[in-house]
């Protein structure tokens, strides 16, 4: 099957903050040329590692986000280097720049350079805070970047005195920001003309925390943490709850439907476990937000007494949005995403043989995005990308 | 100046904002956005009674919320149980380049407009059906929102102090990242159109898209075996050391403070005057200083304790320390130079809400208009436009539709108001 995006070319300098939007291109098929630094990439020395191998062709957190990409080293600080770089971008629809305001100026490749080279490259530059501006040159990370973004102070516990605001992980600053580029670099091509965009990661993360600026502008308002749960103005009942055998429960009761009721209720009930929850009265919404903490309690008995997985599956049947709390390694054998084919393998060759990898999660019907080769050793196809032995 | 997406119309079936906040990204590049939609399930947007609202008072026209959610876009109310109400919209599929729609499964399928039925009818049509789980698999029924999905998906457990119960997060990032990535589908779709003039169609699940958004966690649990726990503020994987929220003076003041270059180290020690530390050459490493970390924090610790959280991040920034005020909106809004700056936060006017502020987007483009432009759209509010110039549906065929209940509009203030 064909691949959704195999007739684009993408230039990426390699950094933190392109590796992601690079892999959204490189897993539906664009080609995707990673040029690296002499000594490779700087993410090539992140952990985690491949079983504990600490060298620069082990690092999973390279491996993740590098499927699919081509490895050339050019050397941008020489002239011969930057030939290669303004040679590649003339054939290239987009380039993902992740340098320092300025940087790429500084060794010679300022942005009317690049444009000469090819007028209709859609140049993404992503930086920590945008290209001008008061705060500019400062330096992020993905915890500085969620901190500033608003996203750490509605993450954490009410109930724990002088406990910190929590960042969430999964490097999430970079894929809002990448994601970002992503659709910007696209939206730019549907004109089919050139474009420069200057993405602050720090925007990226600051426009994406919900309801708190409506809350903040009808209201003067400002949302405070609780535990587990999203972030309030007032204090809201407890909708994480500890099961049987010790994994929690998402236990969210907001916008419950009368039938949603009716179900939760009766379950509670076969188990002699309903309490006073038979009461109709319950479906006056008053008396239910009245209650709302005695209620919680009430499920928060039940969970106790089953397993999260009994709880899930029970729940959804009666039409509740709960979840079970999973750990990341319980995806691995999760059989709702087996069915979809989430999980794929990739062929590392010898000695690893065939590796498992998280596909993607966009399931297309006329074509394919999900990666079909491991990332790049360093500068295994710099031969190619530079033209040596091409007679070029 | 035109955005990117300019003349790219879209047939607007989403809600809430894991499904709505997606062709509000659409909406700042430029497409044009036809939002259907009723006062009555199941074609309503429950968003649009949530609150805040505008003076307190609920009402279909009135909720901070969905008007922020639904920046730019218009309003075409059509009962969708009634079939004239369908035929209208089957009506309107050749002039759109992309349908979108997050009902639960099914849906679509019983008013006639899934997949096969309007590519039958504009073959290079984009089609996003966008839900919690996904249209197939053993959970495909299953119901979602962001924190459902964030709880299936492992990013609420990865996150939170150690042995503690998780803290999750705060709020629906889900609902946003869902929204992203549903934005990118779409895209994706519009380009390879563009390259081979044929259309295409996405299933996406909003619990898949948070699960693919663990990141190397992903590849740390199928390739090491590892169980991935929570590590409060501190780096996961050790590639930034110190790596914390640190307490500042005042009440729940912190400051987030990352260091992995020795520079950065050198920096840090020299501005919190940790001459001590600065002399370790042990330290000089990010494995010296992993091997130290609770040392090291509480010697930050220490000095920020007194400090003023934005003043800190000033001196550290000016030294070249990564470093920032774990912010609130209030301060985002109020104190961040760099976002007034840029203007992330631009004011609409809207007679029913006011004045308000809606989030921007984050990129500027050269050669092109985009971002936040006109507020929300009236429940209905573009109905009487959309079918005469789209359709060309004469005056007397819109009042018959309005009497016979199939279509509805909102063109005056008092009739905003009313519902």
């Amino acid at each position: 099957m064909s691949r959704t995006l195999e007739h684009l070319t993408v230039v990426e300098l390699a950094g933190p903050r392109t590796e992601w939007c690079g892999k959204l291109f490189s897993q539906a098929g664009a080609r995707v040329v990673l040029v690296e630094p002499p000594g490779g990439a700087e993410t090539r020395r992140y952990g985690p590692w491949f079983q504990g191998q600490r060298d620069g062709e082990s690092s999973l957190h390279f491996w993740h986000y590098n499927t699919d990409k081509e490895s050339a080293v050019l050397d941008l600080t020489t002239g011969h280097g930057r030939e290669a770089f303004l040679r590649l971008l003339a054939e290239a629809d987009v380039l993902l720049d992740g340098s320092e305001p300025g940087g790429l100026e500084g060794l010679g490749l300022a942005r009317e350079a690049i444009e000469e080279a090819n007028e209709r490259l859609v140049h993404v530059a992503l930086t920590p805070f945008g290209q001008e501006g008061p705060m500019a040159s400062w330096l992020g990370s993905d915890l500085v970047h969620q901190a500033l973004g608003g996203q750490m102070m509605m993450n954490g516990y009410d109930d724990m005195p002088a406990s910190p605001p929590i960042n969430g992980q999964g490097n999430q600053a970079g894929h809002m920001a990448g994601s970002w580029a992503f659709i910007a670099a696209l939206a730019a091509l549907q004109a089919g003309k050139g474009s420069f965009i200057d993405l602050s990661v720090h925007d990226a993360c600051a426009g994406m925390t919900e309801n708190a600026l409506p809350q903040f502008d009808y209201t003067g308002k400002v949302v405070t943490r609780r535990t587990g749960r999203h972030a309030s103005v007032a204090p809201t009942p407890a909708w994480q709850h500890r099961a049987a055998d010790g994994r929690y429960i998402n236990a969210q009761l907001v916008n419950v439907s009368p039938r949603a009721w009716e179900g939760l209720v009766s379950w509670l009930d076969e188990h002699g476990m309903a309490e006073d929850l038979t009461d109709p009265k319950y479906f006056v919404p008053e008396i239910f937000r009245e209650e709302a903490d005695h209620i919680s309690d009430v499920i928060g008995k039940f969970v106790a007494t089953k397993t999260a997985d009994e709880i899930f599956h029970g729940a959804q049947a009666r039409a509740l949005i709960f979840s079970a709390i999973l750990n990341p390694e319980d995806l691995l054998d999760d059989p709702h995403l087996a069915a979809r084919d989430f999980w794929i393998e990739l062929d590392h060759g010898e000695p690893e043989g065939m590796l498992r990898y998280a596909g993607s999660a966009f399931v297309a019907q006329n074509s394919e995005v999900r990666p079909r080769r491991r990332a790049p050793r360093l500068d295994e196809h710099g031969a190619s990308v530079r033209g040596e032995g091409a007679g070029r | 100046m035109p955005g990117p997406l300019d003349g790219i119309r879209v047939l607007d079936f989403t809600r809430h904002l894991a499904g709505a906040g997606s062709t509000r990204i659409l909406a700042t590049l430029g497409a044009e956005i036809l939002r259907i939609e009723w006062p009555h399930p199941p074609a309503l947007d429950f968003l649009r009674l949530s609150g805040p609202h505008a003076g307190g008072r609920p009402g279909m026209n009135r909720g901070g919320f969905f008007a922020q959610v639904n920046v730019g876009k218009k309003s075409v109310a059509i009962d969708m149980s009634t079939d004239a109400g369908k035929e209208i919209a089957r009506e309107l599929i050749p002039h759109c380049d992309v349908l979108a729609e997050s009902f639960s499964p099914g849906v679509m399928k019983r008013w006639g407009l899934d997949y096969e039925s309007v590519r039958a009818i504009r073959p290079d049509i984009i089609y996003l059906s966008a839900s919690g789980f996904g249209q197939t698999g053993p959970y495909a029924g299953y119901r979602s929102v962001g924190p459902t999905a964030q709880a299936y998906s492992g990013l609420t457990a990865s996150s939170g102090l150690p042995d503690r119960e998780p803290a999750g997060w705060g709020f629906s990032y889900m609902d946003h990242m869902g929204a992203v990535m549903n934005a990118a589908a779409i895209l994706m779709g519009l380009e390879r159109r563009r390259a081979r003039g044929e259309g295409e169609f996405f299933d996406a699940g909003q619990s898949q898209h948070g699960c693919a958004l663990l990141g190397p966690m992903l590849l740390d649990v199928s390739l090491n075996g590892a169980q991935v726990r929570p590590k409060g503020n501190r780096d996961l994987y050790g590639n930034f050391c110190p790596n914390n929220a640190y307490r500042c003076r005042g009440e729940d003041s912190w400051l987030a403070i990352s260091v992995r270059e020795p520079s950065e180290w050198a920096a840090l020690c020299k501005t919190i005057d940790a001459d001590d530390l600065a002399a370790r050459p042990d330290l000089v490493t990010l494995a010296g200083r992993l091997a130290h970390e609770d040392e090291i924090d509480a010697c930050i610790a220490a000095w920020t304790r007194s400090r003023d959280a934005r003043e800190a991040m000033v001196v550290l920034q000016d030294a070249g320390v990564p470093a920032g005020v774990a912010q609130t909106v209030e301060d985002k809004v109020h104190r961040d130079p760099q976002l007034a700056f840029r203007g992330l936060y631009t004011k609409l006017d809207d007679p029913v809400l006011g004045q308000k502020r809606y989030e921007d987007v984050p990129v500027t483009m050269s050669g092109f208009g985009v971002g936040v432009s006109s507020p929300s759209p009236w429940l209905g509010a573009d109905t009487r436009d959309v079918l005469r110039d789209l359709l060309g549906y004469p005056e007397e065929r819109l009042e018959q539709l309005k009497a016979a209940a199939i279509i509805d509009d909102a063109i005056t203030l008092e009739e905003a108001e009313a519902v």
